[in-house]
């Protein structure tokens, strides 16, 4: 019998985008019968300290403290689990720069499980726990920046060998404001987020078992990609390229998109490598999916003023997909994509090396790459 | 597409979409530590054997701790204290709950009551809007008619009988944990049935697009399900057996129902839930019927959206080769021909039009008679808030007279 | 790491609590006014339930311990608003809108966002039978046509449906508004 199955598919938290999203939170927090929140926020984003405490004028929210979480601490977790009992709060709000990311959801388990992350995978069997027992978790609430990993929004928690994977790591909501990504660090940059959010909507989109859900956020954060490239204000581009950034990890944690594609975040390239080889990959995956995109296809071409595409045939739509896609990086990018079997090799070369423990994948993946180089 | 400069989204129903996913259902229960769930259903899911396929795939020590297929049709308190009183008695430690909105929604109520220890299981403490405020026991839902979409809403609303009231509960907590999409739940589902829950999905996926609260991630999830409504509900329809049709349709209904939870219904549903109310047309019935009107209507304010939907409904090519201004009535007489086409799969049993549509006896309950008082109700019904343009009394009543006759709206 | 401060008390907004607290008294007024001057918003009023409370405030209303602005106002008779003041009457009201947070009512009500964009951005939530609230918005509706210049209304009704002796009714309810009768 030929069954149908698709991966399951899950958004752990709830998304508030836009003008005054911020203002929200204190309602937020009493939905998760929270009041007194412990505020931490990176060192590289100091500004967002203003703008939350801002944002909760007016409301029944007292800020148990405010941390300043500097980059590689390596007791943070420990340090803010204490403050947090020390200052009686309830409630976790973090501004989602990535390492500090790893530490809140490792304080999270701390505070809730009684373990931290390194805790937990020192006492664990397995390679990869991929469910905690079911608890109360401290309410946890993330306010997004756009950047190149976007680690605030997955269920998941990297701990050099070991993974953790819980439903109970997601943030509860996720606030993507104006005010605090125009002033984040990586605002001037925005094109690499940009970027990012789409390789990684691409990756999602070549599962082809992926639950519709998971591909229709993929297309979510492409349609917002191309919504950033017209924006009129760098609030608006950085917010809509921070939604992408959030949709687009959304699908990709739904799906289990093309092994040589999964490697790209564990291999040291440079950006334009990994550009390179998602353009590679994604010509050569895509001819398989069936697309019904026509517009976004239009949209992403009129953008990068390269006219308009012939829609006679679903084959032609994708390949006019492709290279609308292609062209959208060579916008965001320009003169930098190079594909060839010189990235290929860079990639072959720096896959021995990596820390990948499947030898099955390992394996695929080589002999993707030697296809590659061989051409 | 434009999208608005400000939205919130949520859906953190965990899915399970496939052939086979009712035997995983142990497997989800014993990673919300549950061993004893209570089963909460119909006579008719009962008899159809669904309970034994998912004990199928329970674990060691894990057993179903009772099940009640005593729901009335319209969930209420009274059933939520006496399942309260079960539950307790039978330890249960979970509630799966296999069937339609009224199961689901009393389902949500009787989590209310075990979870936050409800004396009697009185939970009229918590009516009202953000009163759940902390994690609930684990529910699990497979729905059963691939329509409502209720696994995917924070509602639930339940009748207090004593008081004569609807109690309507909202909280982020209401949410299933996890729901269950199976072809063959929805396989004994009889065509004229599937056409008219069919519908009611489409219809929420069409609102769910065009009417205000419209966000990026809901406009995706809206238009493929409309995408695979338009593909397989006449499948789903015309060949019962077929379980990728089965499994798709299940699938679409709940994009569309985690689409309009998030952005909201619009005048489709002001009209029909009236229509239901005052005359006793099945829901889906008169979705079916009223969705091309809503379209036509809207289409002076939301002309782009609603000329959109037709790329989704028939294809690229037609929508490309369709002039700007004349693809909002061509994406409504997309969904008059679907209609048209469900009418000859079901030998004519579906209505097209109200004055076409009899009821089990033969009658027609909706008279012409009968529709000033439809659009003098109908306004006061919370979804026209969401309608991309003012409906008042009026205007209800020339969209009811189109839709009565089956004629275009001018 | 480094702690930055502790125990932040939330504060005040103090200018734009005071604009609400205006708006909506004048809000209040004015619907108490508009029930005796319009024939339409009578009809309206007579099908809500009797001696139906309602109201609008922001959050966090109804903490204990918050002040926060609110507005309410109550059916008597068989067709009239009284304007109930701006705290809680004992009883719970009917039907209650509540502004998430104060910057969103300022936005709503100084006619930055419109009510409809509100209403798609979830802005606010509302506790209570919907029948109630549609009643009640379409009562708005027709108070904000009266009381506010076209291109502003615009702003706050879907469609503007001109009535019958508006400018001499807007005058008339000007007057009644201010002088509370």
């Amino acid at each position: 019998m030929n069954e149908t199955v698709y991966r399951n598919f899950y958004v752990g938290s709830k998304i508030i985008s836009g003008r005054y999203a911020l203002e929200t939170l204190s309602f937020e927090l009493l939905q998760q019968n929270a009041r007194r929140p412990l505020c931490l926020i990176p060192e590289t984003e100091k500004a967002a300290a203003g703008t939350i405490r801002k944002a909760l004028k007016s409301t029944v929210t007292v800020i148990g403290a405010v941390l300043i979480c500097g980059r590689d601490e390596s007791d943070l977790p420990e340090k803010i689990a204490e403050v947090y009992r020390e200052q009686n709060c309830d409630s976790l709000i973090a501004v989602a720069e990535a390492s500090l990311m790893y530490a809140v959801k490792s304080a999270r388990l701390k505070l809730s499980a009684g373990k931290t992350a390194a805790e937990i995978g020192r006492t664990a069997a397995a390679s990869e726990i991929t469910e905690l027992p079911p608890q109360q978790v401290v309410p946890l609430f993330a306010v997004a920046v756009p950047s190149v990993e976007a680690t605030y929004y997955p269920h998941e928690l990297n701990l050099g060998e070991k993974r953790i994977l819980s439903p109970a790591l997601f943030a509860n909501t996720v606030f993507v404001d104006p005010r605090i990504t125009k002033k984040a660090s990586a605002r001037k940059e925005w094109r690499k987020p940009a970027a990012a959010a789409l390789m990684t909507a691409v990756w999602a989109l070549s599962d082809m078992q992926s639950h519709p859900a998971a591909r229709a956020c993929a297309l979510s954060a492409i349609g917002q990609v191309c919504e950033a490239l017209t924006a009129r204000s760098r609030a608006e581009q950085t917010r809509l390229v921070c939604n992408a950034q959030i949709f687009s990890k959304t699908a990709l944690i739904n799906s289990r998109p093309f092994p040589a594609v999964e490697l790209l975040p564990l291999i040291q390239v440079s950006e334009e490598v990994r550009i390179g080889i998602l353009k590679t990959v994604f010509e050569k995956e895509l001819t398989g999916l069936s697309f019904g995109y026509a517009d976004l296809t239009q949209a992403v071409l009129t953008l990068c003023g390269t006219g308009s595409f012939d829609n006679s045939s679903p084959q032609t739509v994708k390949n006019s997909f492709t290279n609308a896609v292609s062209a959208l990086l060579e916008k965001l990018f320009p003169g930098k994509p190079a594909a060839g079997s010189v990235i290929w090799k860079q990639t072959a070369e720096a896959l021995p090396s990596s820390y990948l423990n499947d030898t099955d994948l390992k394996n695929e993946c080589l002999a993707f790459l030697q296809s590659q180089i061989g051409e | 597409m434009k999208t608005l400069p400000y939205f919130e989204f949520q859906s953190k129903v965990k899915i399970l979409a496939g052939d086979g996913r009712l035997e995983k259902i142990g497997e989800e229960l014993e990673k919300l530590g549950s061993r004893c769930p209570m089963i909460l259903s119909s006579r008719t899911i009962a008899r159809s054997g669904i309970p034994e396929m998912i004990a199928g795939g329970y674990r060691q020590g894990m057993s179903t701790g009772v099940i009640d297929t005593d729901i009335p049709a319209d969930s209420d308190l009274e059933t939520v204290k006496r399942l309260t009183a079960l539950y307790k008695e039978k330890n249960c430690d979970a509630i799966l709950a296999i069937g339609g909105g009224s199961v689901i929604d009393t389902a949500k109520g009787v989590n209310i009551a075990v979870s936050l220890d409800c004396p009697e299981g009185d939970i009229n403490p918590y009516a009202g809007a953000g009163m759940v405020k902390q994690k609930l026991k684990p529910l699990i839902v497979v729905p059963t008619t691939s329509g409502s979409g209720s696994e995917a809403t924070i509602v639930a609303v339940i009748a207090d009988r004593k008081q004569s009231k609807k109690l309507i509960f909202t909280s982020p907590f209401l949410l299933p944990d996890i729901a269950v999409l199976d072809p063959r739940v929805t396989v004994s589902l009889p065509p004229l049935l599937t056409a008219q829950t069919g519908m009611d999905a489409l219809t929420h996926a069409c609102e769910a697009f065009f009417c205000l609260a419209h966000n990026p991630l809901s406009d995706s999830f809206a238009l493929e399900a409309i995408r695979k409504i338009a593909e397989y509900l006449p499948r789903a329809v015309a060949s019962p057996e077929d379980t990728k049709a089965r499994l798709e349709m299940a699938i679409a209904s709940n994009l569309a129902g985690i689409a309009f939870s998030n952005s909201m219904v619009g005048m489709v549903h002001t009209l029909g839930h009236t229509v239901g109310a005052i005359t006793h047309v099945p829901h889906g019935a008169c979705m079916a019927i009223l969705l091309p009107y809503a379209m036509e209507y809207n289409a002076r304010k939301e002309p782009e959206r609603i000329g959109y939907l037709l790329q989704a409904l028939e294809n690229e090519k037609i929508f490309l080769e369709t002039p700007k201004e004349q693809r909002p009535r061509a994406a409504a007489d997309a969904v008059r021909r679907l209609n048209a086409e469900l009418k000859k799969l079901t030998g004519g049993a579906h209505a097209v039009c109200f004055k076409e549509y009899r009821d089990r006896d033969g009658n027609s309950p909706v008279t012409e008679e009968l529709l000033p008082k439809i659009a003098y109700e109908a306004v006061n019904d919370g979804s026209v808030f969401y309608n991309p343009e003012e409906l008042s009394r009026e205007d209800a009543l020339r969209v009811l007279t189109a839709a009565y006759e089956g004629t275009q709206l001018n | 790491m480094k702690i930055l401060k502790k125990e932040i008390h939330p504060g005040k907004k103090r200018i734009k609590n005071f604009y609400v607290s205006v708006m909506l008294w004048f809000v209040g007024r004015a619907l108490q006014a508009v029930s005796k001057i319009d024939p339409e918003v009578r009809k309206e009023i007579a099908d809500l339930p009797e001696n139906c409370l309602i109201g609008m405030s922001v959050y966090p209303f109804g903490e204990p311990g918050q002040k926060a602005p609110a507005m309410f106002v109550r059916k008597t008779g068989v067709d009239r608003f009284r304007f109930e003041g701006r705290k809680a009457p004992a009883d719970k009201p009917d039907f209650l809108i509540t502004f998430k947070n104060i910057d969103t009512a300022m936005l709503v009500l100084t006619f930055r966002e419109k009510t409809t964009e509100a209403q798609a951005y979830a802005r606010f939530t509302a506790d209570g039978p919907l029948a109630i609230a549609c009643t009640f918005v379409r009562i708005l509706n027709r108070t904000e046509i009266y009381l506010l210049p076209k291109p502003i209304a615009l702003c706050a009704v879907r469609r503007y449906d001109s009535p019958k002796h508006k400018h001499s009714n807007r005058i008339r309810l000007y007057v009644r508004t201010v002088l509370g009768f």
